[in-house]
């Protein structure tokens, strides 16, 4: 009986803890409207709407670790090309982040590759696409921010 | 060491393919939890682990959850559910399987209740499992981290109270090798 206790109120405790963890990233999360991203580069942070930049046609086919693929074909924009018109020049690599904390690097000499890295918009949220990756883990859907380092 | 009977096979082979299965059975409902709290996830691996804590509290025998995540690893990369761990998930299903083990074993030694045992080794488990997951792919930091593994030593321990009710439902009909001296129906401590 004893022991029955002492698991419950382990439960108990950490169950407490965790509200308090909840309570803690809620208050810090940012909440992000749909179609835009925050831009991190230093300590300045700046929104943008990515309906504001200029979107090309993409066209290409993604490969997940199974080596299923799958055909992607609509508008987005350019990663390089909504860096520079966000008035980010200098950058080696850009970590994209989803709303649940999610996140993939992104090398300059890939985004600057031309037709490689795009972000498209979805009804779900804005999707981070690398085309060329053996696997598409780098796949980020629900993109909330950037963060160039 | 010990040798497992037929019987004993197929229940552990039972049990991999429903911690396999259960994973995805269970992801939409953790889904919901998880976007709630803008977290990567934590719940789903900890159901799935409770199958291998029942095997191991089940057989009793060391290297029993290890092998079984071992066979896992192996089934899912032969049916390419690796998810973003891709070749490394062999890790992400070994470890916590070596984590259950040594803390059934270290448990069965100390004459640490059943129920306690199972609780703590499920509970140990979903945290060494978040923390591979976040080693390999997620890379998390601060309070996310946290909460992170916040979320999975809860779902941990929850589910290793279930955990423990379905292995006194199932002890009656299954062998059982080395079983614990006070594990009757509440799961006392050893004098």
């Amino acid at each position: 009986m004893k022991k029955i206790r002492w698991t419950t109120m382990a439960v108990v405790g950490v169950l407490l803890i965790t509200g308090i963890a909840a309570g803690l990233r809620l208050a810090a999360h940012t909440e992000t409207q749909a179609g835009t991203l925050r831009i991190y580069q230093g300590k300045t942070c700046k929104e943008v709407v990515l309906a504001s930049f200029a979107e090309e046609p993409i066209s290409g086919t993604l490969r997940n670790g199974k080596g299923e693929e799958q055909q992607i074909e609509g508008t987005g924009v350019l990663l390089s090309s909504l860096l520079r018109d966000a008035g980010v020049t200098a950058y080696d690599a850009v970590t994209v982040t989803a709303d649940d904390a999610y996140s993939a690097v992104v090398y300059a000499e890939e985004i600057d590759a031309g037709d490689r890295v795009y972000l498209m918009p979805q009804d779900d949220g804005i999707r981070l696409l690398v085309f060329g990756d053996s696997n598409s883990k780098r796949s980020v859907t629900d993109v909330v921010s950037i963060t160039v380092s | 060491m010990k040798k497992y009977d037929l019987r004993t096979l197929f229940f552990l082979t039972l049990c991999c393919d429903l911690g396999l299965l259960s994973k995805r059975l269970i992801s939409p409902a953790a889904n919901l939890i998880t976007d709630a709290l803008h977290i990567p996830g934590g719940i789903g691996t900890s159901f799935s682990l409770m199958f291998l804590v029942i095997a191991s509290a089940l057989t009793a025998q060391l290297g029993c959850a290890a092998l079984m995540g071992a066979v896992q690893s192996g089934i899912a990369l032969a049916i390419g559910m690796v998810g973003s761990m891709g070749a490394l998930s062999v890790i992400g299903y070994v470890m916590p399987g070596i984590v259950i083990d040594g803390l059934m074993w270290q448990t069965r030694r100390l004459g640490v209740s059943e129920e306690s045992a199972i609780v703590l080794a499920n509970a140990t488990a979903s945290v060494c499992a978040s923390m591979t997951a976040n080693w390999i792919v997620f890379r998390l930091t601060g309070v996310i981290l946290l909460l992170y593994v916040c979320v999975s030593v809860t779902s941990g321990a929850l589910c290793g109270m279930l955990g423990a009710k379905i292995a006194r439902r199932l002890r009656p009909v299954l062998p059982v090798r080395g079983e614990r001296k006070n594990c009757g129906e509440q799961g006392g401590a050893r004098e």
